[in-house]
Formats: C-alpha cells, structure tokens, sequence
C-alpha cells in the first residue's frame, strides 16, 4: 500500500516537472535504461533460484496458455459489453481495449487506422491501464487471486509491470508473466489489424 | 522486447554465478522497488512533455481511463476464474 501511494507521488511530480518545463530537455531513451536495470535485477533473482524457472512450467503445464487467454477474452468481452454504452462504437472501443497496456504500438496503429482522436484515446487508455496496474499489483495479488496482477498488467507483463510482479507474487510466477506478456504482445497487433480488415 | 529479455539473460546468468551469496536475493527486492520508483518518476515525466496527452486529456481522457478500467476488470474477472480452478493450491 506504501509503495502504491510511493509510485503514483513519483508518478504526478514527473509529469508536474515535465508540464511546468522545469526538467526541460528529456531524453525518452532514459525510460528504456532505467528498464534494463530494472529486467538485470529481475535475472538475477531467479538466477539465484533457478527452480522458480522450470518448476511452474512442470506443475502447471498446458495450463499456462490459459493465463493470456483469459486476459484477452476478458478484455474483449468487458469492452464488448461497454460499447452498449459508449459512443465510440464496438469496433473502437474492442481497438482501444486491445492495446492491453502497450501504448505506444496501439496508439500508433490506431492512428493510422482510426484516426487521431481514437489514436488518443488509445493512447491514454493504455498508458492508464498501465498506472493502475503499477498502483494496485498489491491489491490484486491480495484479493483477486496471484494471477490478477498479471491478467491486469496485459502486455506489460513482460517490462514495465514485470518488476513489481516479481517483488509481490516471488519469483516463481516470472516465468508465467513473462509467457503471458509474450502472448499478449504479439496479440496487440494480430489482433487491431482483424478488427481493421 | 527482445532487447528486455538479453539482459534479463544476462541477468540469470550473473544471478546463478552468485548463487551462494545468501544476501542477493533480499538486496535486489530492495534495490528493485527504489528503481521502480525512479521509473514511475521517469515515466511520469515522459507524460508531462508528451503533447497528445497534455492537450487532449480534457476532452478524451475519460473515454480512455473508463476503457482502461473496464478492460482490467474483465481480465482480472477471468485470471480469477482460472486462478481459482487450475492454480490455486488445493489444501
């Protein structure tokens, strides 16, 4: 919980610095160093644990196919479901939601295919699934079963929320995460291209 | 995200050299969440000048914070099913 309010306080004063222009020049490639060290650190656990590696993969098996899969159909049917309500229409909404936390690829390929408000929305919505992600692994991991963190972190459970996930959950659910964030990446654009045939 | 998982590899393969330091693994669950910390702030400043955001987020950001919301809640709604079934211990 500590770390939560830690994260979304370092969160708000980036982007207050950054708005006021007090840290004018920023390099993006930054965000991408501060990940590697982050994915080194994430290696070395389980380095110094090898079984966390190979003894999900031989409890759980086949079964580990299911993790992205709930999280893809239930992303889609919620958004499905959503779309009754939203002006956006089913086509866009389903687009946004399947960004799954990887802004930058959706935002760009719904620019493209839909537009620059939808490109936006994407944009934010992704970028905002990601935060909430960040803020609430404790939460998820506590009440929504181990696999909740992982389901909301989408895409990202392969970088930015993978970290975190590690801390929380231990090292032995890295292994699903990471085969999850795979699956769910490569879903990003399988999918935005079949909504946009 | 090939780039993530070399030096993830890397990682493991420092990580089992040292495996018998017994204090490794408590210093990088403390050394994680700080860097955690400096990548939220980083992220957070990667927001901050990104232009599409700022300027649009009045008129679009409650279209995308409402998606991001429902999405979660239907993965999280269905990892629960799974999770609860195929994973969870049975005592």
């Amino acid at each position: 919980m500590k770390n939560s309010l830690v994260i979304l306080l370092c969160f708000i004063t980036g982007v207050i610095l950054a708005y006021q222009g007090i840290i004018p020049t920023y390099d993006s490639s930054l965000e991408l160093y501060i990940l590697y060290a982050l994915m080194f650190l994430v290696g070395i656990g389980i380095g110094s644990d090898l079984s966390s590696l190979s003894s999900p993969i031989k409890k759980y098996r086949f079964k580990i196919i299911l993790v992205p899969l709930a999280t893809i159909v239930g992303t889609i049917a919620a958004c499905a479901l959503f779309a009754i309500f939203c002006p956006l229409g089913l086509r866009e909404t389903i687009a946004v939601g399947c960004g799954f936390g990887y802004y930058s690829l959706s935002a760009i390929l719904l620019n493209e295919l839909a537009g620059a408000d939808i490109g936006t929305i994407a944009l934010i919505c992704n970028l905002c699934r990601e935060l909430f992600t960040l803020l609430t692994i404790p939460l998820l991991a506590r009440y929504c079963g181990k696999l909740a963190p992982i389901a909301a972190a989408g895409a990202t459970s392969i970088d930015t929320t993978l970290p975190l996930i590690s801390h929380t959950l231990g090292e032995k659910y890295v292994v699903i995460a990471i085969f999850h964030g795979v699956v769910v990446d490569m879903s990003v654009p399988l999918l935005i291209a079949l909504l946009y045939l | 995200m090939f780039g993530v998982m070399l030096i993830m590899l890397c990682g493991i393969l420092v990580g089992y050299l040292l495996r018998n330091f017994k204090a490794i693994p408590a210093f990088v669950s403390k050394a994680s969440i700080y860097i955690i910390f400096l990548l939220l702030f980083v992220m957070g400043l990667s927001v901050g000048s990104n232009p599409q955001v700022i300027h649009n987020f009045g008129k679009l950001g409650f279209m995308g914070i409402a998606i991001a919301l429902i999405s979660v809640a239907g993965s999280v709604a269905l990892s629960w099913v799974v999770y609860r079934y195929l994973f969870k211990p049975h005592k």
